[in-house]
């Protein structure tokens, strides 16, 4: 078995005539690992993975795999593999030749190639159907056979592009856990390249977050959940996602307030950052769910509630501020009605302080710490 | 025809709800059946009836000028025999269409073949070149052979590059020897027809997915290897009915050949269709010519059956 390596991106940069669509971004991935990277369509996460495949060569940065550089190496000599979104199988040949597709190319022994292809077939579950045309195969079964070509190369690395996107709901979950199985008797190295952040935080133990070319965060799926490090990532988490209010910070007496406007929300002093002084432009961030109904002292803001929707266990409401619309996950037992005010807090370690120019994050990041759920 | 589209699955027509279409189903003489009649009676009259006529005039000798075919002697597979077994001109007239066929298409489709592939890659001026490389197609075939027989003069265009570049005794007499004269055809016909397997081809080409190329790429396979073990096998189906198409054009060649060489010299550029207008309106020979006319179809039947097996899978069964 190939030792898993490690995927190191240094300043990678890909511009296409006046457009950069990825912008000097910097990546390690340690062996062993399951990577996510997230963004939306258009953010240059499938430019970056066919970079590091090898199918476009970037503008300028370096690429390394277990330390050695692959760029201006050909994708066929790279020993990466990728399974694409639409899993790409040769409907023209049978499944059997597909698996042995690569092998057959680089002209190895017959008996090593059918070796090669009961031992695959039997790991991504095809042995049944290896003389079936993939015709006949439903979409996870392709996959599958996407999955199987590739690893019969004995990948170091194995990146796949959206690999549950074009599954049935059921089969999602399915595949997920095969996906999750594979890696752990493996030991592969996997890479998911991702616009589903449930995709990402089901599959991967540490997602990239891209926007607009830029990785704006790598960390675990806890941490880039519950601790972002830009408002793209607090806006594209979560459903509904964070909410970001814009204000500046003012100091009343010893108390501390974020406020725009007639809008004002008390804040406990450990949420300051040092360096940060009065009345610069920042965004506040509060996840839905960790705002809690308070009374006197503890009430960190006060809102009106303007909808309330039931969820089954939960009810999202939205609530108004002076300019800003918020929205608050209750647990179904809450007192909610609409028209009325509500006293709300939150506890310091789940308020987050941006920048409001650059929407980098402002408040330190904490350790790892136990899951949010 | 029309029983065959009643009873397909009422989701056929989205818009009609399937109760009303199960209720309508008893009356025997729907709307659409009327509607159908006067295109179904256009085809009887310019279809079915000539070619029954045709067929049964095949079996007998009637000639115009011996008055009705009604009065016209029944002489069973007379004319059939007499074609397959004595008839030299004829099996020479079919075997020189097969050649025909197979050294046209052969060039047709390599030609059209190197110009897609070309035309996958960007270049300046590929639009205006795309049109001037269509154009041969939408010439008249009438107008493609006068020209190209003006082209092939002995004192004509082509000739004087010839004597040109290599001096004027290498220029042939094209319409006087019989491999000239043949090699006259051919050119008319490549020039002619080679722009729509270019169309046909590069459509296909481009239909090809892009990641079937890519994860081929990917998995270690050169840019040969790519082409002839995922692109032509995807492309193959394409290939095949191009290929169905041209050859039954090739088959029926006659425009080109009746402008430049009528066949000749001698006989040694006559296709069967010239053959066959030979036998129908230069002696009259209406009879043996219908019986000559369905031999040829049979044989193209044939011809288009077994090109179209190989991919008759990819063609028509591709999606369950």
């Amino acid at each position: 078995m190939t030792a898993a390596p490690k995927l190191e991106l240094r300043g990678l940069r890909k511009d296409f005539g006046g457009f950069t669509a990825v912008d000097s971004i910097d990546l390690e991935i340690e062996a062993g690992d399951t990577v996510a990277l997230l963004g939306p369509s258009g953010c240059g996460k499938s430019t970056t993975l066919n970079m590091i495949v090898g199918l476009e060569e970037p503008t300028s940065g370096d690429i390394l795999v277990d330390g050695r550089s692959v760029v201006g190496v050909p994708p066929q000599d790279r020993n990466i593999g990728l399974v694409f979104q639409d899993y790409a199988v040769f409907t023209h040949m049978s499944v059997r030749k597909n698996l042995s597709f690569g092998l057959e190319i680089r002209r190895r022994p017959r008996a090593e190639i059918g070796r090669a292809v009961d031992e695959v077939a039997e790991l991504v579950g095809l042995s049944e159907v290896l003389d079936e045309s993939p015709r006949v195969l439903s979409s996870s079964q392709l996959q599958r056979v996407g999955i199987g070509r590739t690893l019969i190369m004995k990948p170091s690395l194995l990146l796949l592009d959206e690999p549950l996107s074009n599954l049935e709901t059921e089969l999602r979950t399915a595949m997920r856990q095969q996906l999750r199985q594979l890696q752990l008797e493996y030991g592969q190295t996997l890479i998911y390249v991702t616009h589903d952040q449930i995709e990402a935080i089901s599959l991967a133990n540490k997602i990239a977050v891209m926007s607009m070319g830029a990785i704006r965060q790598f960390d675990s799926a806890d941490r880039t959940y519950g601790q972002p490090a830009h408002t793209f990532v607090a806006s594209f988490l979560g459903s509904p996602p964070m909410n970001l209010m814009e204000g500046e910070l003012r100091r009343e007496g010893r108390a501390l307030c974020f406020a725009n406007g007639s809008a004002a929300i008390a804040l406990p002093q450990e949420v300051l950052p040092h360096g940060v002084e009065e009345g610069r432009d920042l965004v506040l961030g509060i996840r839905p769910e960790s705002l809690q109904v308070a009374a006197g002292e503890a009430a960190m803001l006060e809102a009106r509630v303007t909808l309330v929707e039931p969820m089954g266990p939960e009810k999202i409401a939205t609530l108004r501020i002076g300019n800003w619309e918020l929205k608050g996950l209750f647990a179904a037992g809450t007192r909610l009605v609409e028209g009325e005010f509500l006293s709300l807090t939150a506890q310091a370690t789940q308020i987050c302080l941006f920048d409001g120019a650059s929407g980098v994050r402002l408040n330190p990041l904490r350790p790892e710490e136990p899951a949010w759920a | 025809m029309t029983a065959a589209v009643e009873s397909q699955e009422p989701t056929a027509v989205p818009t009609q709800r399937p109760a009303a279409r199960r209720a309508r189903r008893p009356r025997r003489l729907g709307l659409g059946r009327i509607l159908t009649l006067p295109g179904q009676m256009v085809s009887v009259i310019v279809l079915v009836v000539p070619l029954s006529v045709a067929f049964y005039m095949s079996f007998t000798d009637w000639s115009p000028t011996r008055g009705s075919l009604l009065d016209a002697a029944f002489v069973g597979l007379e004319n059939y025999w007499e074609l397959l077994v004595y008839d030299t001109r004829f099996i020479e007239a079919v075997i020189r269409t097969l050649a025909l066929t197979v050294v046209c298409l052969s060039l047709e489709f390599t030609l059209g073949l190197g110009l897609a592939v070309l035309f996958l890659r960007k270049f300046r001026g590929k639009s205006l070149l795309f049109s001037v490389l269509l154009t041969p197609m939408m010439v008249l075939p009438v107008v493609v052979g006068y020209t190209f027989w003006m082209l092939f003069q002995s004192n004509g265009p082509i000739n004087q590059i010839i004597a040109f570049l290599f001096g004027a005794d290498a220029t042939p007499e094209w319409f006087r020897e019989a491999p000239f004269a043949m090699t006259a055809v051919i050119v008319t016909e490549v020039w002619h027809w080679t722009p729509l397997f270019f169309l046909i081809l590069l459509s296909g080409l481009n239909a090809v997915p892009d990641n079937l190329t890519r994860a081929a790429v990917i998995l270690g396979a050169k840019p040969r290897q790519v082409f002839w073990r995922v692109i032509f096998p995807v492309l193959k189906p394409v290939i095949m009915v191009a290929l169905v198409i041209r050859s039954m054009e090739v088959i029926k060649l006659f425009d080109e050949v009746f402008m430049l060489t009528r066949g000749g010299p001698g006989t040694a550029t006559e296709t069967i269709s010239l053959y066959i207008y030979k036998l129908a309106f230069a002696d009259f020979q209406l009879a043996y010519g219908a019986a000559a006319a369905f031999l040829v179809l049979v044989g193209t039947l044939f011809l288009v059956s077994l090109l179209l097996t190989p991919v008759s899978e990819q063609l028509i069964k591709s999606r369950r």
